[in-house]
């Protein structure tokens, strides 16, 4: 179904934008401009879907600034927890609703890059952004730091095991970011490895939605690591291609 | 058009239906629109958790955009946000819940959470014409039959209580199995009502398992389940069935002897709903019974309650057919009944939950 944006209302590029990031173990959300953050909040991800809009309202009261103040809204729209990225994504999709707001879905493993020049990576190096994918792989993809720019992919995003994780990042001698990395260094194999824990990626969020175009029609596409597992039944026959079903109206008075 | 107010923005997100729908004030349904997913689940047999929850954020924006076009309204004119909060799918109602309450939390709106069985007990009250929603009484009973339900309720000024629950499976559940069984598609149901409607229910036995104690009016499906699959075997055996799927498109090529086991599967499940109703009609007086859920669009059904309706002297509402399945209209129109009773929620703290008992 194709995604039918809503249109924004004006406001000043210098007004403030609101972050979410539900899809990680640390759920967290800031608001400011760029790299200057006004306020931000961290949640644990279980229940935060219930607690995000409180968090939201004392976030914004410390800000001294109110919902409709803001010029835009992002969610990070994965890898992560399908479930608590798609809480993020529906918030943001409510708010541009609802208010007319701009709105944009991140990339996750961008802003885990961008992160990662916050903890010591320089222009020059290559990063691998690392998301626990469970069942004991890895959703990873590797960047390029640039000085000025954001950082540049140098691979595709893909599904590892931790094993040929800790190889790549034993040939290559890259630094590896993400939640939960630390565990890699209780591998056997695991030597000499460049480890960083990765921070509440909010303010490093922000500071993407600075520098990327507003684009709504991310917000209803989230990144997932892995399609869901499910099998064709056996006992059902095979299904003739069916078209997309349009929306069926019951009634328009 | 004048609008009575509040308008309602209702979203049902609980299973594989994605629904918007805007209410008036008066109960009026100004648009209803639901984007099904059988075709997603369908090679699968049934819905996929996962896969729906997805299918929901997608589906999203131009189902509500169609909702709202349709009422000739915008996102500011909403007085009200009401958002199914279970019992449902968990990852499918968040979906639903937190685009909901960022919506009432961004306009400053009311919100409810409304369960979803409530949806249903009022939606016998809303009309298929376009017309203002007839005016629920006070007090009433409600039977709920779908899926996932076979429940008789008592409703009282908007508290809802629990009467009598199924055991084990639900009425429409058992549809869904035998029509399984059989190798129909997804959604098996209806098509074992429409091959039924071809049978002679005369043809095969079946019990309708007996109420011990006269105070114990539960419903229990799983026996007549398992005597329908017992049966399709005997006529494995015999040969009438090859152990292939019939095909549902070709039903004058489906052996007679299978159209009548449907239709007296389907007799016997619908006589243990008429039972138990005659049974608590002899104990407590029903003058009201609100009929709704997506089973209760099963034609055998639904001519067999108007003819005990009028046995009985019942006020019968059976819910209109496009208001049967899950849909957003009956989540808004419940709130509304909500409100007309002092009940809302705080868009901040309310939770969603697979599984929410009535008292």
């Amino acid at each position: 179904m194709a995604y039918h944006q809503t249109m924004s209302r004006d406001r000043p590029d210098s007004a403030p934008v609101l972050v979410l990031d539900t899809a990680s173990p640390v759920v967290s959300l800031a608001v400011g401009i760029g790299d200057k953050v006004f306020a931000e909040r961290r949640l644990e991800l279980r229940r935060s879907s219930e607690k995000l809009l409180d968090a939201v309202d004392a976030m914004l009261a410390e800000a001294d600034i109110v919902l409709d103040d803001l010029s835009g809204a992002a969610a990070v729209r994965g890898p992560g927890s399908f479930t608590g990225l798609r809480v993020g994504l529906g918030t943001v999709l409510g708010w541009h609703q609802a208010l007319e707001l701009r709105a944009t879905g991140l990339d996750g493993h961008e802003v885990l890059a961008l992160a990662a020049t916050r903890l010591g990576v320089e222009p020059g190096q290559e990063v691998t952004a690392a998301v626990d994918a469970l069942r004991g792989d890895w959703c990873v993809r590797t960047f390029r730091i640039e000085s000025s720019e954001l950082p540049e992919p140098a691979g595709v995003r893909r599904l590892v095991s931790t094993p040929e994780l800790i190889r790549a990042l034993q040939t290559t001698g890259r630094p590896v970011i993400g939640f939960g990395v630390e565990e890699l260094a209780s591998h056997d194999d695991a030597t000499d490895l460049q480890i960083l824990a990765a921070p509440p990626l909010a303010p490093a969020a922000l500071e993407l939605a600075r520098q990327t175009e507003w684009d709504p029609g991310l917000l209803v596409q989230p990144i997932y690591f892995r399609e869901p597992a499910v099998s064709v039944s056996k006992r059902d026959p095979a299904p003739p291609p069916v078209p997309d079903e349009e929306p069926r109206t019951a009634q328009a008075g | 058009m004048n609008l009575a107010r509040p308008l309602i923005l209702g979203i049902e997100t609980s299973c594989d239906d994605t629904g918007c729908s805007v209410v008036d004030g008066t109960g009026r349904v100004l648009s209803s629109v639901v984007s099904s997913q059988l075709s997603v689940h369908r090679p699968f047999g049934g819905v996929v958790p996962e896969i729906a929850s997805r299918e929901h954020l997608s589906n999203w924006p131009a189902v509500s955009r169609e909702a709202l076009e349709a009422a000739h309204i915008a996102m500011w004119d909403i007085d009200a946000v009401a958002v199914t909060r279970g019992p449902g799918l968990v990852g499918c109602l968040l979906v639903g819940m937190s685009i909901g309450r960022a919506i009432a939390h961004g306009l400053g709106r009311r919100f409810h959470g409304v369960h979803h069985l409530e949806g249903h007990i009022y939606s016998p009250f809303l009309s298929a014409r376009g017309e203002p929603a007839e005016r629920a009484p006070e007090r009433f009973h409600a039977l709920v039959v779908s899926g996932g339900h076979t429940s008789l309720l008592e409703v009282e000024r908007a508290d809802v209580f629990s009467m009598v629950e199924t055991r084990d499976d639900a009425f429409g559940e058992v549809f869904d199995k035998v029509g399984k069984r059989l190798g129909l598609p997804y959604p098996q149901g209806p098509k074992v009502d429409e091959l039924a409607e071809r049978g002679t229910a005369s043809k095969v036995m079946f019990r309708v398992p007996a109420v011990k104690q006269r105070q114990a009016l539960y419903f229990s499906y799983s026996g007549l389940k398992s005597q329908a699959l017992r049966e399709i075997q005997t006529l494995e055996h015999r040969g009438v069935l090859t152990g292939e799927a019939i095909s549902y498109d070709r039903p004058d090529e489906i052996p007679q002897p299978v159209l009548d086991l449907l239709a007296s599967f389907r007799y016997s499940a619908v006589r243990q709903l008429l039972d138990r109703l005659r049974r608590h009609q002899d104990r407590r007086s029903i003058r009201t019974l609100a009929v709704s859920g997506g089973a209760a669009a099963n034609r055998l059904l639904r001519r067999e309650l108007i003819r005990w309706a009028e046995e009985a002297r019942v006020n019968l509402r059976l819910v209109p057919l496009v208001y049967s399945g899950d849909n957003a209209a009956m989540i808004a129109f419940a709130a509304l009944m909500r409100g007309l009773y002092g009940k809302s929620d705080d868009p901040s703290h309310l939770q969603v939950a697979s599984r929410i008992p009535f008292v």
